[in-house]
């Protein structure tokens, strides 16, 4: 048997790969084996984090700075993967905003603002890298979906988050159908909360990291290690039969309820 | 980092050891570095199964007979591995049938005949080592489910097979609850077709009855034991540490798709 969870050569796109999940998935792709792109808004920050990988797994790893709110810049992301790595295997979409506010006063600025980069930004990758696999009859998609996508809170100012998480959910499925005829997996990842900064309100305050504890059974957050073990089988042959899927990294908080 | 999906020095048992999954299931525990206590009723299948896997991958494999039906073979099984192995790390309920009948005429010894294999026969090996677990306040169980804990057939006489899946999933979901505290992973996998003698054997690989399967699964093929090797790995092994009470599908997309 050949090792299943090994993705060596193979060429893997983290979206959102300078923040706090996706720099993980960065490093656990490589340290697989893959070559890995830092796809992120943030120059500076793509740069460090693919300097990183280099010099820990003495691999290839290189930073592209695009911006995933507009259409010709991700269609220049693909163009430019291609271009330096020949081809696209893995793509994960770990970007991700949370704008939270009353619903009676959530401001259209700030719902579009968060669709725009969570729902939109999604399809426009999948769009993009997807035309690559379509053409490889291969490929293996990675979304970054969320609890919140089947579950609200118990407290308030979610409807927007929960709904671009909703809105992933399907993407994954609809994706998963319309490209399997293209041996394309698309499943996606949905945690809770993962110690990050993206997650540094629940953590600081200890009220809510309560409120959130009394919800999960396994009464810890998740760490980013946590997030590369999902990533990395769903990004390996062991997953080759399951797609569509929205893997919960949650500590049992969707088994109950 | 250390490798995420290693099982070194665990101690797994794999429960219907012998059968079309669970050797193969049993032989990736190995190869990941577990030490394998393979449990059937089959005791010569169950030894040859054990010999064959040692051969293959150099791990410590001994072979057990259980009755997984019955009370007091479950907790024989138990003491006869911690006595091989010291402990158990990782419980693997890889056995199960699948009876069917028209629901209007469904005898209810084949019923509870099914309940029994599915059902008691998940739960009796879970509470037994699930005891060692608790002691030591760690463990991996998984589960075999099927899609049919969740989705039901378009053709009928799949009553009684549906409804022992359905409620082994619910199972896992209060086990992983229920055990939580104690930091043992609970889950569930769960597969629409995947080729094995047991599948073979129930006229489920035959031509008509794929027509009718493969209209309904995006991949456009029917899952291979290596498909389901993959994901107890996964399962088993440090890698999926913050995941429980999860049914994981391994069915080519069928569940997603109507």
């Amino acid at each position: 048997m050949a090792n299943l969870f090994r993705v060596d050569g193979k060429v893997a796109v983290v979206v959102g790969g300078a923040g706090g999940i996706g720099e993980a998935l960065g490093h656990g792709l490589a340290e697989y084996g893959a070559k890995v792109v830092i796809a992120d808004v943030n120059a500076e920050k793509s740069e460090q984090v693919a300097k990183d990988i280099r010099s820990k797994f003495k691999s290839e790893a290189a930073a592209m700075t695009f911006d995933i709110t507009d259409e010709k810049s991700v269609a220049g992301l693909a163009e430019q993967v291609v271009s330096k790595f020949g081809t696209v295997d893995i793509l994960v979409n770990s970007q991700g905003v949370n704008v939270k506010f009353p619903a009676t006063e959530f401001p259209v600025k700030d719902w579009d603002f968060m669709f725009n980069i969570n729902v939109r930004g999604t399809m426009l990758t999948c769009r993009e890298l997807g035309k690559v696999m379509v053409e490889n009859k291969s490929g293996k998609v990675i979304n970054l979906s969320s609890v919140r996508g089947v579950r609200a809170t118990s407290w308030g100012g979610n409807e927007g988050y929960t709904a671009t998480k909703a809105a992933i959910d399907m993407i994954t499925r609809s994706l998963a159908s319309e490209w399997a005829q293209y041996k394309i997996n698309v499943n996606a990842i949905g945690p809770s909360t993962i110690a990050t900064p993206f997650s540094e309100r629940t953590l600081q305050d200890p009220e809510r990291l309560k409120r959130f504890l009394a919800s999960c059974p396994l009464g810890r957050v998740g760490q980013p290690l946590d997030v590369v073990g999902a990533c990395v089988f769903l990004a390996s042959p062991a997953s080759d039969f399951i797609t569509g899927q929205i893997l919960y990294l949650d500590g049992g908080l969707t088994a109950i309820g | 980092m250390i490798d995420l999906f290693k099982l070194d020095g665990k101690v797994a048992v794999v429960i219907g050891g012998a059968g079309g999954l669970g050797k193969p299931i049993a032989t990736g525990f190995a190869q990941q570095g577990a030490r394998v206590a393979v449990a059937s009723r089959r005791l010569q299948a169950v030894q040859d199964t054990a010999q064959e896997i040692q051969k293959e991958t150099g791990a410590e494999v001994a072979a057990f007979q259980v009755d997984a039906t019955d009370e007091q073979s479950v907790a024989r099984l138990v003491e006869q591995v911690v006595a091989e192995f010291g402990t158990v790390d990782i419980l693997m309920n890889a056995h199960g049938t699948s009876i069917k009948s028209p629901a209007a005429e469904f005898p209810l010894d084949d019923w509870n005949k099914q309940f029994n294999l599915n059902v008691n026969a998940v739960m009796l090996p879970c509470r037994e080592f699930g005891k060692v677990m608790i002691e030591k306040k760690k463990g991996k169980i998984i589960i075999m489910s099927s899609e049919r804990g969740s989705r039901c057939t378009i053709w009928g006489g799949n009553a009684g097979y549906c409804a022992s899946k359905g409620a082994v999933e619910m199972y896992t979901k209060a086990l992983a609850s229920e055990w939580a505290p104690y930091n043992i992973n609970v889950n569930g996998v769960a597969p629409s077709i995947i080729r094995t003698p047991l599948t073979e054997s129930l006229g489920i690989l035959t031509e008509e009855h794929l027509t009718k399967y493969l209209a309904n699964c995006p991949l456009k093929r029917v899952g291979e034991p290596e498909d389901i090797v993959g994901v107890t790995i996964f399962l088993a092994s440090p890698a999926s540490d913050y995941i429980t009470g999860a049914i994981l599908y391994v069915d080519g997309g069928v569940n997603i798709i109507s």
